[in-house]
């Protein structure tokens, strides 16, 4: 089991942590895991898993709970917007 | 091949049971509970009696790898470790020789003691080499693994805190060597 694969493993592993956390309310442990998760990949240049890309926030780490933590607006024909609570937005394209 | 005894040292512990069998501190030992947050020296701990942060260095920890576990990633954080009565430092854990799977979870004698030879992956901890390249890409020193007892399907891996003594985000490259 090489480098690569653990360290695939434990973005996963600390996504599902991250997403536990935020549920519980600790807003700042889910950040924690989303920072380590996010220097993993780029010390292991393996990228991060396109859930984890769109449920957490570029600007502040943090982990997104549609609804709670985070606004989902569809736009026509063109892109999801996810505003997070602290007023970065994102824009995915459908299809994506 | 998840997260298995061999790779635990440079594998996510966040979120395992875990339990702290010998500290330097004795407000330390006897700790358990989830594993919530890591340091390069300490790991934060969720206990019911709140967090505790235990530090790794000089600090045995026995943390418990469900089946599940290592299937599909952390399943239970809240709750704690499903091993039975708290331990004392020395007590040997439940071995089953007769459980005939193929995996190498499956340690048999030597479980309970950390320094000692017999667990199907050992390096014998004297084996400890001064060259820090010189050590294999799956020294397991101060890594022993165990039956569990009270849970049929986990197995518990005592580890030397000081194999843990890392930047939490360079622990998979260093392979737990500081």
């Amino acid at each position: 089991m090489n480098d690569a694969q653990i360290a695939a493993e434990r973005i996963d592993r600390l996504a599902e942590f991250a997403r536990e956390a935020a549920r519980a309310g600790e807003e700042e442990r889910a950040r924690e895991a989303v920072r380590l998760a996010r220097r993993i990949a780029e010390r292991h240049r393996c990228g991060l898993p396109a859930r984890f890309d769109r449920f957490t926030c570029d600007a502040c780490d943090a982990y997104l709970i549609p609804g709670r933590t985070a606004r989902v607006r569809l736009r026509e024909g063109s892109h999801v917007a996810i505003r997070c609570a602290c007023g970065a937005t994102e824009r995915y394209p459908y299809g994506d | 091949m998840a997260l298995t005894p061999e790779t635990l040292t440079r594998h996510e512990l966040r979120g395992l049971p875990v339990r702290v069998a010998a500290a330097a501190s004795d407000a330390h030992v006897g700790l358990a509970g989830v594993v919530v947050s890591e340091s390069m020296r300490t790991l934060t701990v969720r206990t019911s009696r709140g967090d505790k942060q235990v530090p790794k260095e000089g600090t045995t920890f026995r943390f418990v790898l469900s089946a599940q576990e290592s299937g599909d990633g952390v399943g239970r954080r809240h709750t704690e470790p499903s091993t039975g009565a708290p331990r004392g430092r020395e007590s040997p854990l439940d071995t089953d020789e007769s459980r005939g799977r193929e995996s190498p979870l499956d340690t048999d004698e030597a479980a309970g003691d950390r320094k000692a030879p017999g667990s199907a992956f050992e390096l014998p901890s004297s084996a400890r080499s001064t060259l820090a390249g010189a050590r294999g890409q799956y020294d397991t020193t101060g890594v022993t693994a165990g039956q569990s007892d009270g849970c049929e399907d986990a197995v518990s891996v005592t580890v030397d805190g000081a194999r843990l003594l890392s930047r939490p985000a360079f622990r998979t490259e260093r392979a737990g060597d500081h």
